[in-house]
């Protein structure tokens, strides 16, 4: 038997109606001294993390738009985003 | 973040280094227990990923489980209370004069679960919380950040207050 041992772990939060695997994270960009705060939902099978595009407006950037990208949930539930690093 | 994940490696590695000299000392034939680090060593840093076999009991796997796993919110509330001692201060840090608050935003996320009602008149909108007050609310974005902002919160606590329904089941993505 082989056993996986996490590098991190957290409680799960009591959030609205429930129980959830929410973090939070406090968010900045390379070369400007704003940060914010926000709620991350961990889902451990993303292959990306997925952002509110909103929010780099906190930051002053304009939202990069150049190669977006469908992401497609199993549920077949799709969204589009703008890569960025 | 960068600093936090270095913090996080750098304490693994030591609680490794401790395992091998406390419980990787010659063991009895028949020790079937495989360690492997630096997988993906091809990192600037390495990585370790540990698998476990038998014939660990149950405590003794509860013991390493302790050691190698790091707990993400004490380590966050440690960087960040580092932090904001070095800096200006922290609204939300656990420097708050008569605060018990032990991990990052508790009290913020407690008056968010305590007060639905408050929320309910703010659907729509995002809003920024700091401590029990509601700071700003404002259906655009960058207008909130910039109200908080104004009001001396250098760095907001934001989000987006969904409009509630019973017909309405968040699944994710």
């Amino acid at each position: 038997m082989v056993s996986v041992i996490y590098r991190h772990r957290f409680n799960y939060r009591e959030f609205q109606s429930g129980r959830y695997p929410i973090l939070q994270l406090r968010l900045t960009y390379p070369g400007n001294d704003d940060a914010i705060d926000v709620d991350a939902y961990l889902d451990s099978g993303a292959e990306r993390s997925l952002f509110d595009g909103s929010l780099l407006g906190a930051f002053e950037i304009p939202l990069i738009n150049e190669k977006p990208k469908t992401y497609a949930s199993t549920a077949g539930a799709a969204v589009v985003g703008y890569p960025t690093t | 973040m960068e600093a936090l994940q270095s913090g996080i490696i750098d304490r693994r590695q030591a609680q490794i280094l401790k395992s091998f000299e406390s419980d990787f000392k010659p063991r009895p034939v028949g020790g079937l227990a495989v360690l492997i680090l630096g997988a993906g060593a091809s990192v600037a840093r390495p990585r370790e990923h540990v698998y476990i076999s038998r014939p660990f009991s149950q405590q003794q796997f509860s013991t390493l489980h302790q050691q190698f796993t790091t707990n993400y919110e004490e380590l966050l509330v440690r960087e960040l209370c580092t932090i904001t001692t070095q800096n200006v201060s922290h609204p939300s840090g656990g420097e708050r004069e008569g605060s018990n608050e032990s991990q990052f935003r508790t009290r913020e996320l407690e008056w968010r679960r305590t007060h639905p009602e408050i929320l309910k008149a703010f659907e729509g909108e995002w809003i920024v919380i700091e401590g029990d007050e509601v700071v700003a609310h404002d259906r655009e974005f960058t207008r909130v950040i910039n109200q908080a902002r104004s009001s001396g919160i250098p760095t907001p606590y934001v989000f987006f207050v969904e409009p509630k329904s019973e017909d309405v089941v968040n699944i994710g993505l």
